[in-house]
């Protein structure tokens, strides 16, 4: 029996979150997707500390940029997929609002320093900017699953 | 968990030290640099920024980095302390090592920042 948290073996591993698009609930839900992170898989330092990081700076822009001009805050969501077979962890951050980067105010806290450090960490990087919002993909391969939280799970 | 950052400052001689504890990300960026502002306003001949038990360095926090190097090396020192994964890493990784000077412990930018 599995609950809707945990996954067979047959499936992949999946993050699923959704919260409103302010700091503190950012932090609550990077800390989150930190522990989820060093529960399921088997990385090293520096991968996860990367992961985290590039995580938080996609979190971050969604909440600093994506609802500037709204009277109330909306929602943002956080999807975290792994495939067990090729090793890819793919994290998508998206929002509903509009990234307005080019006004003053915005870039403020970051000075544009995001995005680069998006690129640098990760293996792939996609940023889709539609009317509707924008949906960050964030791609790392060879992530590998630890071992020993999967057979206490699939027991 | 508690994602919390606390400052404290500290002297050694005339060299004040702002340690931050925790993530440095959106939220906890700006006290940040208000606690090194606070500190730079007494007039230490150097100030370190000390990263040894942060977390991880934010663009937020790297920011606040940049502003206070800014601010401060008009006359006086600035160097900031971070070794590992979440900290000196992004530094170096988006070239504020550059013009930041950056040590792995405090010790070694005490030994340096007292001559």
């Amino acid at each position: 029996m599995s609950s809707p948290d945990f996954d067979t073996d047959t499936a992949d591993a999946r993050f699923l979150r959704m919260v409103g698009a302010d700091a503190q609930a950012v932090a609550r839900l990077r800390e989150e997707f930190t522990e989820w992170l060093w529960v399921r898989f088997d990385l090293d330092d520096v991968r996860s500390s990367d992961i985290v990081l590039v995580v938080n700076e996609a979190l971050s822009n969604a909440a600093e940029y994506a609802y500037r001009n709204w009277k109330t805050s909306d929602s943002i969501t956080l999807l975290a997929t792994h495939n067990a077979s090729t090793g890819a962890l793919v994290i998508t951050v998206a929002d509903r609002g509009e990234w307005r980067p080019s006004e003053p105010a915005n870039q403020k806290l970051s000075r544009g320093r995001g995005i680069p450090l998006m690129e640098a960490l990760c293996d792939h990087v996609e940023i889709d900017r539609t009317a509707g919002g924008t949906h960050v993909h964030l791609g790392f391969d060879r992530c590998r699953l630890r071992l020993d939280d999967r057979s206490r799970i699939s027991a | 968990m508690d994602a919390d950052s606390s400052h404290t400052e500290q002297w050694h001689g005339r060299i004040a030290v702002v340690r931050a504890v925790g993530a440095i990300d959106m939220l906890t960026a700006p006290p940040l640099l208000t606690a090194i502002q606070a500190a730079y306003a007494k007039r230490p001949s150097a100030l370190v920024v000390d990263l040894t038990d942060a977390e991880f360095l934010s663009s937020a926090g790297m920011q606040v980095l940049v502003a206070a190097h800014q601010e401060i090396t008009v006359d006086a020192r600035f160097a900031v302390v971070a070794e590992g994964p979440g900290t000196s890493r992004p530094l170096k990784i988006m070239g504020l090592t550059d013009f930041i000077d950056l040590f792995s412990t405090l010790d070694a930018a005490l030994d340096t920042l007292a001559e």
